[in-house]
């Protein structure tokens, strides 16, 4: 039997264009239901009632149908489709479900007897659910049982179902009947909660039409949200306006009207006479209520807009805590109630879930999804996932972080492992492996790494050449010889991106075999690798490189301070030990050229801790030093990847996988000079050289540590240096400012990046040793998709970058407030900010930062009031403004029932002055809450 | 955005066959006033065939010679874009079902010429392999003699599947498409044509699948000149 | 070609009130009209006239520029300032499979002819439909229907057939309804998924008969053999109304006043005849497509 089916589609372009598709009905689709006689597919279902769900079930409930409960379901063809126009995220995790539950799917569309035609002025919604009963309807007479039960919201649904003779409930009403404690909660929220004020509206979503017309017209833009650090309630976001992005603000409850980090808004720009002032306001936990910008202070005015609709949401779970003070406590412990949720991410707002177990969830961390945020209520809607653990413990919190930064940490899979040699750990380097590799196996090779380093990615040699040259070489190891493209250890390392480094713990990318062991170029056993030879002259002039790949027997593994005391230690006159030292002396007029040409010296605050040997807590805090064997080991990487960017380039210069850092604009170093010009320092942003010149005569002779805090203060102006695909951009935009080089790509760590492993087999191609590559790696789209690919945002390089940046910065955090856990210190530190109602110090022994508040006790006037001309903080004859050197004291505020987290609290001890510091017999008090439903 | 399944995980294709499936055949002949004519349908690709001859030809030639013309009516696909007269693919598609068709001619008339018209009405897929159905059913319905059908069909291949008869969506997706036309009784292929990459590995299967569809489609002709 | 002797036979018997398949000089062939039969387009008809003129039309809907227009033409330009009106493009196509009395060149000449006559008779208020509905949002964007028509039989008064074949697919085709949004001044619009309006003013298209003037007499629905004996012929464009919506003069001989204005008014008598038949005709389709029966096509 054939059927026509056709609709009309509107094209992006604006076209309108019929789709005509043919649609066949068959007699061979079978029920799935085990007990029927005349079907035999098998299926997972078992006895027992059946539900069919409809979409907007699936679609709103997904947590829910994740639950062990819920079993025996039909899903409808009808339903699938549906779901996959609404939305593919939530497909995807119902076809992941499936396999794994008792679920049939049944192709009611194409199934004669349920195949259901649309009738004259019948919507596309009304013939579905249609379908969805005829379906029910059919199954019912097929088994002659009435244990079908059909599932939807929809009461419009339910009334017709039930006067055609089938059973329906509602959500609520079927999960009831469930006999699972927990179950009922992850019922997501929708009908309307008004709040106890209910006269709180926020103004209405414009429609999608109206919204793409007005973006046509210029009258809205489109940008993604991005919600200040500091202070939920302001945001920003970049548009592109006359091809040039601008950066717009968003004050205000209002004016935010119900967007959410991360959310693609459409945004309207507000006349001139509504722009606010950049100085911003710290807001915490505590509810502030609608700014009011202080109409007198009209200075440094930045454009103003307001969000007028939603393009597209960004929602994801959240990882949090219940807010203790909006929970009731009852004698009843399982009755339902409605709570606020905090998320760890400041950004968020608080959200209301609805839960019986309120009680047993306080104290808890715990994940949250958003389901909706209706105009007349305050906070969005959610319903509760599920419990992570206790707050404060390490395991949870470390959990957290990896889930709020989006790394994948599971353990590899065994379809992973599968692709692992099958030799294991008894892999050794065979004949075989020698066809077209040269055999280093004799040179003097070693490695140089940070103690405890197991996965060895790089080492180095130099030997003198009879012309008086020197021969160097950087090995990597050869991590492209054991994971092949596209299988699943391929596609598992490109999902994860990179590995990323926790202080407990490291996140790998590859499988410990080959990070730690077949691919480590350890000491003492034959290694496989890829290596770059140059010839260079001892005054550092490089005549000559080549690649190729090799195999390679290192003589020593050492930590840079073994390196060093070869290096110091004129005796030592092993050819190891002098490859070193000559080594050292190139490295050091490479580095003389490179600052020459430009390049910057940049700090971090970044601390190292030293933990106690069994216990995993934080002894104490080193700075992290530079000796000259870093350095030595950075010059040589820099020269690899420089030298093996070009040559990927010249052989594929619309597909190669670079690395750029773009030069940072202008204005995002405005502050930084003025703040310097009284102290008489001049900088001078123009190029890189003419900064790394500024910033090497940024010198206090009274203060050793001014410079550092300069350097630190300008690498925050700095842009992120992202990959990209070579094909995409013109050769100037390769420019690495940072590095001063005019190309640049990752190279030397392939085991622990997944970008370095794509340019390995680029290399590979390039040099003819891999004759038969795919095409894939030589395809500009499928590069250009791996580095910031909008279809499948997870296998995005620079996101996963990125990513894991955060959640190292975050467990330094996590172990820095640990370290102070119980402590009272008192230590110098420098205002990096001024803010309206406070300032932000940097305490450089700890690499911390942290906030001062004007007003230390929330119900007491400020202290310090703010003159925004000159823009410091003054109290009396006392003035604070940016690099003024205080003293603080710090404790830490246990992340408890009232905050999120564990909280870093100052005061200021110098300069002295009443009323910045609470008397010195009380305990530090926990913040008081100023919470509002 | 959303990535089209062409197979669904169910084991059905977008428009509900299973893989190894073709679309629905209808085929007649003698619909107008000429030497042979023929209208075929397969899915939803329509097309009439008219043939002229065999006639007398201005050139020299020993043996006759096809003349063959596409034409793509300006509503046949699915976008308003106006299909010009010379469109290369078009020309293409003329020059293989010529070459196709001469080779079958049972070589008897010398300086005569053959014209073979063929209108497409509406296009969904398989063009070219519709095309050469119809133009020998048309032949045979002109009575000029042919040394055995020449069927043509294609295929293709979709996760890890070989799939039968493309439509228009499966074809303008990734797939590479096979389009083959041989003679069903001896299976001597006459014209294969793919786009796309395929694997060697998965050549074969392809191939053989292709290969059943062409016997499927020659019953199903064979059914209608018979009636 | 035709011989002398055979002129003479035809006209000597279209004087004497017979023609050669035995029709008076009034009347048509009987013809098959269908609709609905190519399903990738927004509306079709098929004409089939006994005696071998086979026409189908297919009609195209697209949304387009109220802007954008071939400049080249007149009559287009006068189009052109009207910003709130949708617009109508008509192409006439010889399918190569017609059986051709006439060679290449005439035949190219004739479509163009045909596809002039077309886009002029229904690009105005003569056409019947209501251009203004077309329009979406006025001044940018305006519903375009693409009437392509291909001629696959010759067999005679083709230019009567086409017009029937027009007038059966505008009939039978459906637009998509269109919701309309606007913010502050910009609009945009969506359409439905289904397309289920009909084309305003559609019962008011006209048809056209064309009478072949041979010696004193006129036939109506000539055969070609008739159309080679005649010099002149008149082809009128009328509605269901009676009224005139067009007027052609075709061919290469002169005609008199007095016998064109005869030939006129009976071919205006003649088209209310063919429309009411159409009518009905059309009736029976519409019923036929509620019903959801599939059209014969061409099987």
């Amino acid at each position: 039997m054939l059927f026509s089916k056709s609709f009309i589609k509107k094209t992006k372009k604006g076209s309108v264009i019929k789709i005509v598709k043919e649609h066949y009905l068959r007699d061979d689709i079978d029920c799935g239901i085990p007990s029927c006689s005349s079907c035999k597919t098998e299926s997972q279902l078992t006895d027992g009632p059946y539900i069919i769900p409809d979409t907007n079930m699936l679609y709103h409930q997904i947590d829910l149908m994740e639950h062990q409960g819920m079993q025996n379901i039909i899903i409808l063809q009808t339903v699938l489709q549906e779901l996959k126009h609404k939305s593919l995220p939530i497909y995807q995790r119902i076809r992941n479900l499936i396999p794994k539950k008792q679920i049939y799917v049944f192709c009611n569309e194409h199934h004669r007897e349920t195949f259901v035609k649309t009738e004259m002025g019948e919507s596309p919604n009304d013939r579905n659910d249609r379908a969805i009963r005829r379906a029910t309807e059919w199954y019912v007479a097929h088994c002659n049982k009435n244990n079908f039960i059909l599932v939807t919201d929809d009461r419009d649904n339910r009334q017709k179902a039930i006067k055609q003779g089938l059973a329906a409930k509602s959500v609520r009403e079927y999960v009831e009947t469930l006999p699972f404690k927990d179950i009922l909660d992850l019922v997501a929220n929708h009908d309307e909660v008004l709040d106890a004020q209910n006269s709180f509206t926020y103004p209405e979503h414009l429609s999608q039409i109206q919204i793409s017309a007005g973006l046509k017209s210029g009258a809205f833009h489109q940008g993604v949200l991005s919600i200040s650090g500091h202070n939920f309630l302001e945001a920003t976001t970049i548009i592109k306006h006359n091809n040039e992005e601008k950066t717009i603000h968003i004050v205000g409850r209002e004016h935010l009207n119900r967007g959410i980090q991360g959310d693609v808004v459409a945004i309207q720009v507000l006349p001139e006479s509504e722009w606010k002032s950049s100085i911003s306001t710290i807001v915490e936990e505590e509810v502030a209520e609608d700014l009011n910008v202080d109409e007198k202070e009209k200075i440094d005015l930045v454009p103003t807009g307001k969000v007028v609709g939603i393009i597209k949401r960004n929602w994801r779970p959240y990882c949090g805590t219940i807010d203790v003070s909006s929970v009731q406590q009852t004698s009843t412990l399982s009755a339902v109630q409605s709570v606020f949720f905090w998320s760890m991410d400041k950004r968020i707002p608080k959200i209301r879930i609805k839960t019986r177990q309120a009680q047993d969830l306080v104290g808890k961390r715990i994940i949250v999804a958003i389901d909706s945020w209706e105009k007349n209520s305050r906070y969005p809607a959610g319903h509760f996932v599920r419990v992570l653990g206790e707050v404060g413990d390490k395991q949870t919190e470390t959990e957290v972080l990896l889930l709020e930064h989006d790394v994948p940490f599971a353990p590899f899979s065994p379809l992973v492992l599968s692709f692992l040699p099958e030799e294991g750990e008894n892999w050794i380097v065979q004949d075989k492996h020698l066809a077209n590799r040269r055999d280093f196996r004799g040179w003097d090779i070693c490695s140089i790494d940070p103690p405890g380093c197991t996965d060895i990615d790089d080492a180095l040699h130099a030997k003198l050449l009879p012309n008086g040259n020197y021969q160097v070489g950087v090995h990597i190891a050869d991590v492209s010889h054991f994971v092949k493209p596209e299988n699943a250890m391929d596609l598992e390392a490109q999902r994860r991106g990179t590995t990323v480094y926790l202080v407990d713990k490291r996140i790998d990318m590859l499988p410990g075999l080959l990070g730690t062991n077949l691919c480590s170029l350890r000491s003492n056993v034959d290694r496989l690798a890829f290596s770059c030879i140059w010839e260079i002259t001892p005054q550092a002039e490089i005549l000559s490189c080549e690649y190729t790949k090799s195999v390679i027997r290192s003589k020593n593994s050492f930590t840079y301070d073994e390196a060093q005391a070869r290096l110091d230690d004129p005796n030592m006159n092993d050819p190891v030990s002098l490859g070193i030292k000559a080594l050292n002396t190139l490295a050091k007029q490479l580095r003389k050229k490179r600052m020459e040409a430009g390049a910057l010296t940049l700090a971090s605050p970044e601390v190292r801790f030293r933990m106690e040997n069994d216990s995993q807590d934080p002894v104490d805090v080193e700075m992290k030093e530079l000796k000259d064997t870093n350095a030595l080991v950075e010059e040589f990487m820099l020269l690899a990847n420089i030298y093996v960017a070009k040559k990927i380039y010249d052989t594929f210069p619309d597909s190669s996988l670079l690395r750029r850092h773009p030069k940072p604009p202008a204005n995002n170093f405005e502050p930084l000079i003025k703040a310097v010009a009284p102290l008489g320092i001049e900088i001078d942003p123009s190029t890189s050289k003419t900064l790394s010149d500024s910033l090497d005569n940024a010198v206090l002779p009274s203060d050793a540590y001014f410079n550092k805090l300069i350097r630190i203060m300008t690498t925050r102006c700095m842009m992120q240096a992202v990959y990209f695909c070579s094909g995409t951009l013109s050769e100037p935009d390769f420019w690495h400012y940072g590095l001063a080089s005019p190309i640049y790509t990752h190279f030397t760590s392939p085991i622990r990046r997944y970008s370095d492993l794509q340019v390995h087999r680029l290399l590979a191609a390039c040099i003819g040793y891999e004759k038969d590559y795919s095409s894939d790696l030589v395809d500009k789209t499928k590069v250009k998709e791996m580095c910031d690919g909008k279809m499948i945002i997870n296998l995005v390089l620079n996101y996963r970058h990125r990513m894991a940046q955060q959640a190292a910065r975050s467990s330094v955090e996590l172990y820095t407030h640990l370290f102070f856990k119980g402590k009272t210190l008192q230590e110098e530190a420098y205002v990096i900010r001024i803010l309206k109602n406070g300032f932000v110090v940097l305490i450089p022994k700890y690499g911390v930062e942290g906030i001062i508040y004007s007003s230390p006790n929330p119900d007491e006037p400020a202290v310090l009031t703010l003159n925004a001309e000159e823009n410091v903080l003054v109290n009396g004859n006392i003035r604070i403004g940016l690099f003024n050197k205080v003293k603080v004291q710090i404790t830490v505020n246990e992340a408890g029932e009232a905050g999120q987290r564990s909280k870093l609290c100052l005061e200021l001890i110098e300069p002295s002055i009443k009323g910045m510091v609470k008397p010195a017999e009380s305990k530090p008090k926990a913040k008081k809450q100023k919470t509002k439903k | 955005m959303s990535r089209l399944e062409l197979i669904t995980p169910e084991g059905l294709r977008v428009d509900g066959r299973r893989p190894k499936e073709t679309r629905r055949i209808y085929s007649r002949t003698d619909l107008l006033a000429a030497d042979g004519s023929s209208y075929i349908e397969m899915g939803n690709t329509k097309l009439i065939t008219t043939v002229y001859g065999p006639k007398e030809s201005k050139n020299n030639n020993s043996n006759s010679i096809i003349n063959v013309e596409f034409h793509l009516a300006s509503f046949a696909s699915g976008s308003t874009a106006k299909k010009l007269r010379n469109d290369k693919k078009l020309m293409e598609n003329s020059i293989a079902i010529r070459d196709i068709f001469e080779s079958v001619l049972i070589k008897s008339f010398g300086r005569s010429e053959i014209d073979v018209f063929i209108q497409v009405l509406q296009s969904d897929g398989g063009v070219l392999a519709a095309a050469i159905n119809g133009t020998c059913l048309a032949l045979i319905d002109a009575g000029i003699p042919i040394t055995d059908y020449v069927t043509a069909c294609t295929a293709g291949y979709c996760n890890e599947q070989a799939i039968l008869d493309l439509n228009y969506i499966e074809e303008s997706s990734e797939v590479p498409c096979l389009t083959v036309a041989l003679t069903p009784k001896n299976e001597k292929i006459l014209l294969m044509n793919m786009e796309h990459r395929l694997h060697l590995d998965n050549f074969d299967s392809v191939l053989s699948l292709a290969k059943t569809g062409c016997q499927t489609i020659y019953e199903s002709l064979d059914e209608c000149i018979r009636k | 070609m035709i011989s002398k002797v055979e002129k003479d036979y035809i006209s000597k018997g279209i004087a004497a009130g017979i023609r050669n398949d035995g029709r008076g000089p009034n009347e048509s062939r009987q013809l098959e009209l269908e609709t609905g039969i190519i399903n990738q387009a927004s509306g079709s008809c098929r004409v089939s006239v006994r005696g071998g003129t086979e026409v189908l039309v297919g009609i195209k809907v697209s949304v387009g520029d109220i802007q954008e227009l071939d400049t080249r033409d007149e009559e287009e330009e006068a189009m052109k300032n009207r910003a709130d009106v949708g617009r109508i493009v008509c192409s006439v196509e010889c399918s190569p499979s017609a059986k051709i009395v006439l060679d290449k060149r005439q035949i190219e000449e004739m479509c163009i002819l045909y596809t002039q006559i077309l886009n002029r008779t229904l690009n105005g208020p003569q056409g019947g439909l209501d251009l203004y509905k077309l329009c979406i949002i006025p001044g940018s964007v305006c519903w375009i229907l693409n009437i392509d028509v291909l001629i696959l039989n010759y067999g005679g008064s083709v230019f009567d057939a086409i017009f029937m074949a027009v007038r059966g697919a505008i009939h039978n085709t459906r637009l998509a309804k269109v919701k309309v949004e606007s913010t502050d001044g910009a609009f945009d619009f969506e359409v439905e998924d289904d397309e289920t309006e009909v084309l305003e003013g559609r019962e008011n298209v006209p048809v056209a008969v064309t009478a072949f003037q041979i010696d004193k007499n006129h036939v109506i629905d000539a055969m070609p053999l008739e159309e080679q004996c005649s010099d002149s012929s008149v082809s009128v464009m009328v509605n269901k109304h009676g009224k005139l919506c067009g007027v052609q003069k075709g061919l290469k001989g002169s005609l008199e006043t007095s016998l064109l204005i005869n030939m006129i008014q009976h071919c205006q008598n003649k088209g209310q005849e063919v429309i009411s038949a159409m009518d009905s005709f059309l009736a029976q389709e519409e019923r036929r497509i509620i019903d959801l029966v599939e059209p014969v096509g061409f099987r």
